[in-house]
C-alpha cells in the first residue's frame, strides 16, 4: 500500500504496537507424537511447526558421517497457502534452501554435536502462515522442538527481527513493514552468553544507526527467550504432572 | 506411502486379531478412530481446516483466486489441487521423497472432484469466458499415522465448508470495458455447498476380512486395499484399488456395501460437528495446534 | 479521533487527509489524534452486515462514551457531525456525551464568534444548492475528466503530459499555457509550452492547477499573440496576426487543484438584473484577471455591492460554465487603501495576525523598569567588542530593525579589518518555539509602499535584535581583510540597462545543497560560484536557518554536543520552497502595493491641468504596436501605445504635439515609424527621451491602472535640474506620503516618524553621490516594473 505510515507521529505501527513492542507469542511443545521432537509457535499471525528426528544413523551414504559430531540436517518448507499469494512450490527454491542453511548454521553453533559423533540430527521447519519474521519464527519454533527431542543445546537460540524507519528501530516487523522495503535485521542470539548466531541485513542502513537497531533486535531476541523459557518450564510441569500419577 | 517394518509375528497377531472382528486398540472392523476437526486455522486463506485422525495430522487450506475458465467450460470456475507431503510426517520426505505420493493423493482428489455434481461449478462463475473463480486446493500431510486418503477427504470437505469467497460487482463502462469490484464487507461473501462432496473409505482387506481405517500397522499387514468415494446419500462416485495384493470380485461388492454405510455415518457426523462449529460464530475459541 | 482521520482518507483522498493531519499537527490548534483503533476499550469489531459508515460512526461514538467515563463524568464530550440519522440514535443515549451538528455546536457553544457563524452559513447553503442542482442536469458543458489511473497511464507511456497551468494575464478568457514538470520534456521532444486555446480546452482548470494535457494534431495548433494589448474580456483577436503556430493542446485531467482564498467583487445593480431571476446566485468577478467568474449564493448582495469580499471555490461542475464556491468574509470597501491593501495580502496568500499570546510570553522582557542584560554566561563565551571596535550601522535614517552593523580597524600591517556583524536573533527564538514556527511560516517581513509587517515580534525585531546605537546587543561577526574602494558614477540610461540586465536573469532562488549536484550552486547575478546570506536574521528566515547551521558546524568543531534541531534535507527542500514561494508573494504584494498608491497619487489629478502628470520618459523596448517607456522622475515603467483602439497612429505635428489619424506602423529592431495616410512621419528610437502624460484607467472589480500617453517627441525639460536627481529619491516616498497624508486626513489620525540625529554629527555620514546611494537607486528601480500590466 503506498503511502501507509509505518510510524505515525504518536509512536504507533500499522498494527498499534509501539516500536519495541513484540507480537503476541504463543508456543506449545510436544505437538506430534511420532517425531522423536516437535514444537509449534505463533507469532502474531505468524505460525511455524518444527518437528525434529535424532540422532539417528545417517541416512544416504556413509561417507558423509563426522567421525567427531553429529550432522545437523535442516530443511524450511513454507506451506502454499501461507503467504498472501499463492507460491507455487513449498519448498526447493532457492530461498527454501537458503533459509535451510542459515538453520544449519544457527543450530550447529547451538547443539552440542561433540556428543552424538557420527550421528544426523534432522530439523525441519514448516510455516503454515507467514505474516513477517518466519525466520525469526523459525528459529523459536526449532529451538523448542530440538528441547522437546531431548538434544542437549548450549543455551536457547532466540531470534527475532528489527527495523529502522524514521530514525527508531522498530522490533518484531510485520509483513506489511518488511514489505515496505526498508532496512531489516535478522538476529539469532544465546542469550546466556549475549553470543550472536546468526545476523543478517537486508538493504541499505546507515553506520551510525547499526548500534540502535542491533540493540533492538537483542532486547526483542532477550524477550522472546523469557516468554520460551516459560513454556518450556510450563511443558515439563506438565509432562512430569501426567508421568507422576 | 509410509511405513512401519513389522516382524512376522506382529503380523500374524493383528491378521488373527481382524478375522475375529477384534483389533489391536479394540476396536471393530468397521469403526473410525476419533477425528478432531478444525475449520479456520490458518486466517490468511479463504478457508481452511486440520484433521486429526489417531496419529495422522492434515491441513488443507483453500486460496480462492481470480482466473479464466477453461476453454471447454466456459462458464465454470474450477479446483486445483496439490499434496504436499512434509519432512514433518517422516524424514523420508525430505527433498523430492514426498512428490510421488503427493502426485497420487492430488490425482486420487482430482478424479473424484472430476464429475457434475460434487461442487457447484457454476456459482464460480463471473463472467463467462473471461472471468472465474479457481480454488486452489493444498493439501499440507504433517504427520502420518495410516488412513491418509480418508483424513484427506474429510480436511477437504470441512474446508471447502469453510470457504468464503468475496462477493464482487461487475461494472460495464459506456465503453464496454468491464470492471470488477469487490465488496468491502468482510462478511460479504458466498459460501459453497458441499452438500454432495464425496469422502473416501479406505477399505483394507486383512485375510478374509476388511477394516476401515487402517493404522500404519495394518496397512502393513494388509496386501490390498480399495478406495471408494461415497457421498452422504450413499452415491458411489469413485473406486480404486492400490496394493500388490489381489480382490476378488464378491469381497469388492462387499467392501462396497461397507463404505457406503460406513460413508453415511462419517458424512452425516462430519455435518453436524461442521454445523456447531459455524453456530458458535466468531466467538468460538480457535484451539489450532495450541491444544 | 483516528476512525475519523482515516475515514477522510478513504472518501476524501490523500490530500484532504494531508491536510486534516498538517491542521492538527499544528501546535497552535490544540488538537490531539487519539488512537482508538489502538485501545483496547475503544475498539469495536464489525458486524455482520454493517456498512463501513455505520461502524465508523459507532466506533467514534464508543470512544468518546469511554473517554467520558474515562474523565470521571466531569467534562462533557461532544461528538460533532452531520450524520443525522446517527444523531437521532446516539443523541440522546448517554448522559454528558452530545452528539449535535456542527451548526448546533456552533450555535450553542460559541454564539458569539460571528465570522464562524457567517461561514458556516454560508458553507451549508452551497452544499444544500449543490445536492439540488444535481437533480436538474443540464447539458454538459465541458467533457468529463479521465479517472487517475488512465492519466497516470497516459502520462507514463507519452501520451499525455503533465505540467502547471499559466493563465495569460491579458488574455484570460483564450490563452493559457502549460509549463512542462519533470522529465517528460526530454520523451516528448517539445521545446516550448503548450498552448490551451480557449475556456473549454481548458475544462475547468485554474491558474495554478496541475494538470494533465493531450496534444491536438497539428492541423489544429493555433499561435499565440505578440502586441500590447489591455484585458479584454472578447474572444476574437483584436485585429493582429497572430504569430507562427505553436503546439497547442486540451486538459483531459486534473491531478491538483491548487485553489486559495480570492478576493472578489460583487456586480453592479445594473449587472445583477441582467444576470437573471435567480438573485440568489450571483456571480463575482474575481480581482486576479486569471480567475474566472465565481458563482456564490448569498443574501447580501445588496448590501455588499461596493465591497470587496473573500470567497473560495468549493468544485466546478461539468455541466456548469462557471465554478460554484462560497463567501467567506468581507475585506473593505472598494477604493478604501485598507481594504485594497488587505485585497493585496490575501491575494499573496499573506496572512498577519497578531502576535499570539504563547508567543509573547516567550519573549524576553525589556522594559525602563527591568531592562534587558547580557547574561555572564553569554559574556563569558563571545567576544567583547563594546570598548575595542568602533561599530557603526549603515541602514537608512530612521529605520528601526537594524540588522547588520559594521567596523572598521586599521590592523598594523596597513590593512583595514572590515567587521560584519549581524544581530543574534537565534538567541531569542528557540527552534520550534511558537515564535520560530510563526516566523517559518511568514518566512520574510512583508515591506509594503507605506508599511511593513514584521516577521518577529517587535520586541526583538525592533529592539533587542536590533543593533541599534549606544545599546549593548549581542550580534555574530565576520571579520574580512578590505583595500580601499573606489566609487563610480553614472548616467541615467546606464541605471536603466544595469535594472533591466539584472531583470533579464532569473529570479535566484533558496534551495538546500543537500539536492543538488556542487557545479549548479552558482549565483548567476552575482557571478559567484557559492553564495549564501545571513546577514538579516530579523527579517528573513533563511538566514535564521544559516544561523543555526553556522552554531551546529561551531560546535561540531569545537566538540560542543550538537543540539538535535536542524533540518533534514526533505525538510529543508520542503521549507526552501515554502520561502522561495514566500520571497516570492513578498515582490508581489510590494510591487502591487506601490502600484496602488501611485494610482492613487495620479487618480484625482487632472492631467490637463496639473503640471504633476506631465514628465519626461525614455523608450526602452519597442513593440509592434507600441513602446515602453521608464519615466525617471517617478520611477515608473510603462506601455505607451502608438497605435489606438480605432486603428488611429500617432502623429507628430511642427509644434511636436502628437494626434491621431488615419496611418499604419512599421516596425524595425531598434526602432518604430509611425506613417500617416497623409503621408507624414514620425520615428521614435530605442532610448529617446519623449513627453509624456501620465493618468489613471480605473476599474471597478480589478486593479487600477496607470497609463501613459506620448503627447510630444521632445523631451520634457523642467526648468530646475538640479533637484532631477535627488528629487528622484524623496518624490517617490513623498508620494507615498501624499497619500497616506490624503488618507488619513479622511479618518483623521496622525503618524509619528522618529529620526537619529546625534550619531550623524559623531560618524560624519558621506553626501553626495556614493556607492551606498548607486545601490539604492538601483534598488528602487527593481521596486517599480509595471511593464508586466500591459501584455508584454
Amino acid at each position: 500500500m503506498a503511502g501507509l505510515e509505518l510510524l505515525s507521529d504518536q509512536g504507533y505501527r500499522v498494527d498499534g504496537r509501539r516500536a519495541g513492542e513484540l507480537r503476541k507469542i504463543q508456543a506449545r511443545m510436544g505437538v506430534f507424537a511420532q517425531a522423536d521432537g516437535s514444537a509449534y509457535i505463533e507469532q502474531g499471525n505468524t505460525k511455524a511447526l518444527a518437528v525434529v528426528y535424532g540422532p539417528h544413523e545417517i541416512r544416504g551414504s556413509r561417507a558423509r558421517a563426522l567421525p567427531d559430531r553429529a550432522l545437523v540436517n535442516c530443511q524450511y518448507s513454507s506451506a502454499t497457502f501461507s503467504t498472501g499469494e499463492r507460491k507455487r512450490r513449498p519448498h526447493g527454491d532457492r530461498k527454501s534452501c537458503e533459509m535451510g542453511l542459515q538453520l544449519r548454521q544457527t543450530f550447529e553453533a547451538a547443539i552440542l554435536t561433540q556428543l552424538h559423533p557420527r550421528s544426523q540430527i534432522d530439523i525441519y521447519v514448516q510455516v503454515l502462515q507467514a505474516d513477517g519474521g518466519t525466520y525469526a519464527a523459525c528459529v523459536n519454533a526449532a529451538t523448542l522442538a530440538v528441547l522437546d527431542a531431548g538434544i542437549p543445546m548450549r543455551d536457547f537460540v532466540c531470534a527475532c527481527s528489527a527495523g529502522f524507519v524514521d530514525g527508531t528501530a522498530l522490533a518484531d516487523l510485520s509483513h506489511v513493514e518488511e514489505a515496505a522495503g526498508g532496512p531489516q535485521l535478522a538476529l539469532a542470539l544465546l542469550p546466556a552468553s549475549g553470543q550472536i548466531a546468526l545476523l543478517e541485513m537486508d538493504s541499505r542502513l546507515h553506520e551510525d544507526h547499526l548500534d540502535q537497531v542491533l540493540e533492538a533486535a537483542a532486547q526483542a531476541a532477550r524477550d522472546v527467550h523469557t516468554l520460551l523459557d516459560r513454556v518450556v518450564r510450563q511443558h515439563v510441569r506438565e509432562a512430569t504432572i501426567s508421568l507422576g500419577d | 506411502m509410509a511405513s512401519v517394518t513389522l516382524s512376522e509375528a506382529e503380523k500374524v497377531y493383528i491378521v488373527h486379531g481382524v478375522q475375529e472382528d477384534l483389533r489391536v486398540d479394540g476396536r471393530g472392523c468397521e469403526d473410525y478412530r476419533s477425528v478432531e476437526v478444525e475449520t479456520d486455522v490458518v486466517s490468511n486463506t479463504s478457508g481452511s481446516a486440520r484433521v486429526k485422525l489417531g496419529h495422522t495430522d492434515i491441513l488443507v487450506g483453500v486460496k480462492a483466486e481470480m482466473g479464466t475458465p477453461k476453454l471447454e467450460k466456459p462458464n465454470e470456475g474450477y479446483l486445483e489441487f496439490f499434496v504436499d507431503c512434509s519432512a514433518n510426517a517422516t524424514p523420508e520426505f525430505e527433498g523430492r521423497g514426498g512428490d510421488d505420493l503427493g502426485t497420487e493423493i492430488a490425482n486420487t482428489l482430482y478424479r473424484i472432484f472430476n464429475n457434475k455434481c460434487s461442487v457447484d461449478l457454476k456459482s464460480l462463475c463471473i463472467n463467462p469466458r473471461e472471468h472465474c473463480w479457481v480454488l486452489y486446493v493444498d493439501v499440507l500431510l504433517l504427520e502420518c499415522g495410516g488412513n491418509l486418503f480418508d483424513a484427506i477427504s474429510i480436511a477437504v470437505k470441512a474446508a471447502l465448508f469453510n470457504t468464503r469467497i468475496p462477493r464482487v460487482r461487475v461494472l460495464e463502462d459506456e465503453e464496454g470495458s468491464k470492471d470488477i469490484e469487490l465488496s468491502d464487507d468482510p462478511y460479504d461473501c458466498i459460501r459453497l455447498s458441499v452438500e454432495n462432496v464425496p469422502c473416501i473409505v479406505t477399505l483394507c482387506k486383512i485375510g478374509y476380512r476388511h477394516v476401515v481405517d487402517a493404522t500404519l500397522q495394518e496397512e502393513a499387514c494388509s496386501l490390498a486395499s480399495l478406495l471408494v468415494s461415497v457421498t452422504s446419500k450413499g452415491v458411489v462416485t469413485c473406486m480404486r484399488k492400490v496394493g500388490k495384493g489381489s480382490l476378488d470380485p464378491e469381497s469388492i461388492f462387499e467392501m462396497m456395501e461397507t463404505s457406503k454405510r460406513v460413508g453415511k455415518v462419517l458424512h452425516n457426523s462430519l455435518q453436524s460437528i461442521l454445523h456447531k462449529e459455524e453456530s458458535l460464530g466468531p466467538k468460538r475459541q480457535k484451539v489450532g495446534f495450541l491444544g | 479521533m483516528q476512525t475519523a482521520c482515516q475515514a477522510v482518507q478513504h472518501q476524501r483522498g490523500r490530500r484532504q487527509y494531508n491536510r486534516l493531519r498538517n491542521l492538527m499537527k499544528d501546535a497552535r490548534h490544540d488538537c490531539v489524534l487519539f488512537a482508538n483503533e489502538f485501545q483496547q476499550y475503544c475498539y469495536l469489531p464489525r458486524e455482520r452486515g454493517e456498512a463501513m459508515e455505520k461502524w465508523q460512526t459507532r466506533s467514534i461514538y464508543n470512544a468518546a462514551v469511554w473517554y467520558y467515563h474515562h474523565c470521571q463524568d466531569r467534562m462533557p464530550i461532544i461528538m460533532v457531525t452531520e450524520d443525522e440519522e446517527a444523531i437521532q440514535q446516539y443523541g440522546s443515549e448517554t448522559e454528558g456525551v452530545f452528539v449535535i451538528s456542527f451548526k448546533n455546536y456552533l450555535d450553542n457553544f460559541w454564539p458569539d464568534l460571528k465570522a464562524a457563524h457567517e461561514l458556516c452559513n454560508s458553507i451549508l447553503q452551497s452544499r444544500w444548492e449543490r445536492e439540488n442542482e444535481s437533480q436538474e442536469s443540464h447539458g454538459k458543458e465541458y467533457p468529463e475528466h479521465l479517472p487517475l489511473e488512465v492519466l497516470e497511464a497516459g502520462i507514463k507511456s507519452g501520451r499525455y503530459i503533465q505540467g502547471i497551468l499559466n493563465v495569460n494575464k491579458h488574455r484570460a478568457q483564450t490563452e493559457a499555457f502549460v509549463r512542462l514538470q519533470g522529465t517528460s520534456t526530454k520523451d516528448s521532444g517539445l521545446v516550448s509550452d503548450i498552448l490551451i486555446h480557449g475556456m473549454k480546452a481548458r475544462n475547468r482548470s485554474i491558474h495554478g492547477d496541475v494538470v494533465v494535457v493531450e496534444l491536438l494534431p497539428e492541423n489544429e495548433w493555433k499561435g499565440r499573440t505578440v502586441a500590447l494589448c489591455e484585458n479584454d474580456s472578447d474572444d476574437k483577436a483584436s485585429g493582429e496576426s497572430p504569430s507562427e503556430p505553436m503546439s497547442t493542446g486540451r486538459v483531459v485531467g486534473i491531478l491538483q487543484k491548487n485553489w486559495r482564498d480570492y478576493v472578489v467583487t460583487f456586480p453592479s445593480k445594473e449587472e445583477v438584473q441582467s444576470q437573471g431571476k435567480n438573485a440568489q446566485k450571483i456571480l463575482v468577478t474575481p480581482w486576479d484577471y486569471r480567475i474566472p467568474k465565481i458563482r456564490i449564493s448569498t443574501q447580501q448582495a445588496e448590501a455588499l455591492q461596493d465591497f470587496r469580499v473573500v470567497v473560495r471555490i468549493d468544485s466546478w461542475e461539468s455541466t456548469s460554465l462557471y465554478p460554484n464556491g462560497h463567501f467567506v468574509r468581507v475585506l473593505g470597501r472598494i477604493g478604501d487603501l485598507e481594504g485594497e491593501i488587505a485585497t493585496i495580502l490575501v491575494e499573496n496568500s499573506i496572512s498577519v495576525v497578531p502576535f499570539s499570546e504563547a508567543q509573547m510570553c516567550e519573549m524576553p522582557v525589556n522594559t525602563p523598569e527591568n531592562p534587558w542584560k547580557v547574561s555572564p554566561e553569554e559574556e563569558r563565551e563571545r567576544r567583547d567588542l563594546r570598548r575595542t571596535h568602533l561599530v557603526f550601522s549603515i541602514d537608512p535614517k530612521g529605520c528601526e530593525d537594524v540588522d547588520d552593523t559594521l567596523s572598521v580597524r586599521s590592523l598594523n600591517n596597513g590593512n583595514l579589518e572590515l567587521g560584519v556583524h549581524i544581530a543574534d536573533v537565534t538567541h531569542f527564538v528557540a527552534p520550534n518555539s511558537c515564535t520560530d514556527i510563526e516566523a517559518r511560516t511568514r518566512a520574510t517581513t512583508y515591506y509594503l509602499a507605506d508599511r511593513r509587517y514584521d516577521m518577529l515580534p517587535s520586541i526583538l525585531s525592533a529592539d533587542l535584535c536590533s543593533l541599534l546605537g549606544g545599546v549593548d546587543r549581542s550580534n555574530k561577526t565576520l571579520a574580512d581583510s578590505l583595500d580601499n574602494a573606489n566609487d563610480p558614477s553614472d548616467p541615467i540610461v546606464n541605471r536603466l540597462l544595469r535594472s533591466m540586465a539584472s531583470q533579464a536573469m532569473s529570479n535566484a532562488l533558496y534551495f538546500s545543497t543537500g539536492s543538488c549536484a556542487e557545479e549548479e550552486f552558482h549565483h548567476y547575478g552575482l557571478a559567484l560560484d557559492k553564495y549564501t546570506h545571513f546577514t538579516s536574521p530579523i527579517r528573513r528566515y533563511s538566514d535564521i536557518v544559516v544561523h543555526r547551521l553556522l552554531m551546529a558546524a561551531i560546535s561540531k568543531d569545537k566538540k560542543m554536543e550538537i543540539k538535535e534541531n536542524l533540518f533534514s534535507n526533505k525538510d529543508l527542500e520542503e521549507l526552501c520552497r515554502h520561502i522561495n514561494n514566500r520571497n516570492r508573494a513578498a515582490q508581489h504584494s510590494q510591487k502591487q502595493s506601490t502600484e496602488l498608491f501611485q494610482c492613487m497619487y495620479f487618480k484625482d489629478k487632472d492631467p490637463e491641468t496639473e503640471e504633476r502628470c506631465i514628465s519626461d520618459g525614455v523608450i526602452y523596448s519597442i513593440r509592434t504596436n507600441g513602446v515602453l517607456v521608464f519615466i525617471p522622475r517617478f520611477g515608473i515603467k510603462g506601455a505607451a501605445y502608438l497605435k489606438n483602439k480605432d486603428g488611429l497612429v500617432i502623429a507628430c505635428g511642427l509644434d511636436s504635439r502628437s494626434e491621431w489619424k488615419p496611418g499604419s506602423l512599421q516596425r524595425f529592431q531598434n526602432k518604430i515609424t509611425s506613417t500617416t495616410a497623409g503621408g507624414e512621419s514620425v520615428t521614435f528610437h530605442l532610448f529617446d527621451h519623449v513627453t509624456v502624460k501620465i493618468s489613471v484607467q480605473a476599474s471597478r472589480c480589478h486593479t487600477d491602472t496607470v497609463r501613459l500617453e506620448i503627447i510630444s517627441n521632445k523631451p520634457y525639460v523642467i526648468p530646475n535640474t538640479e533637484i532631477f536627481h535627488q528629487s528622484s529619491l524623496l518624490l517617490k516616498s513623498d508620494l507615498v506620503k501624499e497619500v497616506t497624508r490624503s488618507v488619513e486626513a479622511q479618518l483623521a489620525q496622525e503618524v509619528k516618524v522618529n529620526i537619529i540625529q546625534e550619531e550623524y554629527q559623531e560618524y560624519c555620514q558621506t553626501k553626495g553621490r556614493s556607492l551606498y546611494t548607486l545601490l539604492e537607486e538601483i534598488r528602487d528601480l527593481a521596486l517599480l516594473d509595471v511593464s508586466n500590466n500591459y501584455g508584454m
